[in-house]
């Protein structure tokens, strides 16, 4: 053997809710037209774009006039982003934006502004046209900041496609025939909600700012629930939620959306009378979750969980679906990455999850209603770090949501995330027994336990060996304990041999010391 | 390599999930000893 030490150790952190984000909005490629008349400037942007796409597949093409850039989409050309120079002879880019968008382009690109000029005088000239740019770059730039720039262009075409595709696959719960009014200036924000909203068959109508959704209210008063933007032009969400609130009472649901989640600004929201809030960006599933939670049924949280589940019941997942359903709950690969790629272990931690955390959110439940925050603290906690290592995000959001309020102790507030982390729960219950089950039958190796015959002196040492790693609290003991098992040929008492196993799998040696000693009592 | 010269690490977790993790990864290069509450990280120490 060589000399020296080898020393390996394994830190489990939690997974930031940032890291979620920034994945999300990870850019898989995209097509990119520059429009630029100087021939330089054009190469540049040209070069920076596709050195910084290295990793990744854009495509780009250049043209050097507004006019150029108007042909190539008129001629059907599909980009997902647009880098325009303002200062161009004939028609500046100002101009052609507002060409482009009069071509009413079904997958209109964003277009990003560039200029060497003072870029509050680009923004006002965009403010007098009543146009917007995705963004504003002011020359020189840095490769970075275009890069910056594109990505959350590029980024949020690949959100809608991911969140796309997964909200199809999703469909546990139906919604159907539910009203919705959505009140939202972002025109971005705008279309891909209703686009989600109408994927399941929610009728949803639009709101520009809060004067509209006032007086949408007043027209027809009966949507099932509002999703309310907190800032926005003309009238913000706070004050539009007061005017309905003193004209009509508070029996509509309204739900804040808002990228702000101090808690400052949760209970600004709570003050004017909202009834929950969801964050920005948008999470669809917790989206789903809390249009269900609220427009379903108004008065009875607990008969909510319930209906959601027998939905989710009702809808068992197929096993082709199970792929699909993995990724959508679990990120398998995040999870085996955190344990260097071991998948036996990660099959095991998929196993106690499924033993000790389904009935969770019951446990959860009934602490918070017996006003027991020391408990629902402490379960909060470990389901998040237990979530954390599995990979799935979304409980562990929820189960951090939950701690947090315990921690504040504001009861209320986390009953409100019960039915959206038992949801979540519920989902990845679902796709733990897919996956199980699934590897169980890829690798069908036979599990039947072969009795060996050993001797009685054969059997007492194994019977010793593993008393001795009992009593030393020795991780062997588990092996110990499989050896033993295999040589037990007559059932003594299958109770207390399974006790022992369990005893052994929680770690818990001192009960399984007692245990082993009731079965196999200790000799001289 | 000599069995008796392996160094003894004791990993102390209510979490028996974190304990599988640490007995995966470490247990082929030392000996663990495990336990899930102080009191009983204290008898083994």
């Amino acid at each position: 053997m060589g000399i020296g030490s080898t020393f390996g150790f394994c830190l489990t952190f939690d997974i930031s809710t940032e890291k979620a984000v920034e994945k999300i909005i990870h850019v898989d490629g995209g097509r990119v037209l520059i429009v630029d008349d100087n021939d330089a400037s054009r190469e540049i942007i040209a070069k920076q774009v596709v050195a910084h796409g290295f990793d990744v597949d854009v495509e780009v093409e250049v043209v050097m006039s507004g006019k150029q850039a108007l042909a190539c989409l008129a001629k059907g050309k599909l980009f997902d982003a647009i880098i325009m120079d303002w200062k161009m002879p004939e028609l500046d880019g100002v101009e052609t934006l507002r060409e482009i968008n009069a071509l009413h382009l079904t997958n209109s690109p964003f277009v990003i502004m560039a200029t060497a000029y003072d870029s509050h005088d680009l923004e006002n000239e965009l403010v007098v046209q009543n146009l917007t740019a995705a963004n504003i770059l002011t020359k020189p730039f840095s490769a970075s900041s275009l890069w910056d720039a594109l990505n959350s262009c590029l980024g949020t075409v690949q959100e809608i496609k991911q969140e796309v595709e997964t909200l199809v696959t999703d469909k546990q719960i139906s919604l159907e025939g539910v009203r919705v009014l959505l009140v939202e200036d972002n025109q971005f924000n705008q279309e891909l909600a209703l686009e989600l909203l109408d994927m399941r068959g929610i009728i949803a109508d639009l709101a520009e700012n809060g004067r509209e959704a006032v007086e949408l209210v007043a027209k027809n008063n009966n949507y099932d629930i509002v999703l309310m933007d907190c800032e926005m032009p003309i009238m913000d969400g706070y004050t539009a939620t007061q005017k309905i609130r003193a004209e009509w009472g508070s029996e509509l649901p309204i739900i804040a959306m808002t990228a702000n989640v101090m808690a400052d600004d949760i209970e600004r929201a709570k003050k004017s009378g909202m009834n929950d809030h969801i964050a920005k960006p948008i999470n669809f599933e917790a989206m789903m979750a809390t249009i269900a939670k609220w427009a379903l049924n108004t008065h009875n949280v607990s008969s909510n969980i319930e209906k959601i589940t027998e939905s989710i019941k009702a809808n068992p997942v197929t096993k082709q679906d199970s792929n699909i359903m993995t990724n959508a709950h679990i990120d398998v690969q995040a999870g085996l990455k955190m344990l260097t790629g071991n998948k036996d272990l990660y099959m095991r931690l998929l196993k106690r999850f499924k033993e000790n955390f389904s009935d969770s959110i019951v446990q959860l439940t009934s602490f918070l209603e017996a006003n027991n925050l020391e408990e629902a603290t402490c379960l909060a906690h470990t389901i998040k770090g237990t979530s954390a290592n599995i990979g799935t995000i979304t409980l562990q959001t929820f189960a951090a949501k939950i701690e947090k309020y315990c921690h504040d102790e504001d009861i209320k507030q986390a009953q409100d995330v019960l039915p959206d982390i038992q949801l979540s729960l519920n989902h990845v219950l679902i796709e733990i027994d897919n996956f199980l089950n699934s590897e169980n039958t890829t690798e069908d190796e036979p599990v039947i336990q072969q009795s060996k015959a050993v001797s009685p002196e054969e059997f007492n040492t194994l019977v010793q060996i593993l008393r001795e790693n009992l009593e030393n609290y020795d991780s062997n003991s588990e092996a110990a304990f499989l050896d033993l098992s295999k040589a037990v040929f007559i059932e003594k008492d299958k109770l207390a041999l399974d006790k022992l196993a369990s005893s052994i799998e929680d770690y818990d040696f001192e009960q399984a010391l007692i245990g082993l000693n009731i079965c196999y009592p200790e000799q001289g | 390599m000599n069995n008796s010269k392996r160094a003894v690490i004791l990993a102390v977790d209510d979490a028996p999930e974190v304990l599988d993790i640490i007995k995966e990864t470490l247990a082929a290069d030392y000996d663990i000893k495990l336990a899930t509450r102080g009191e009983i990280a204290l008898k083994i120490a």
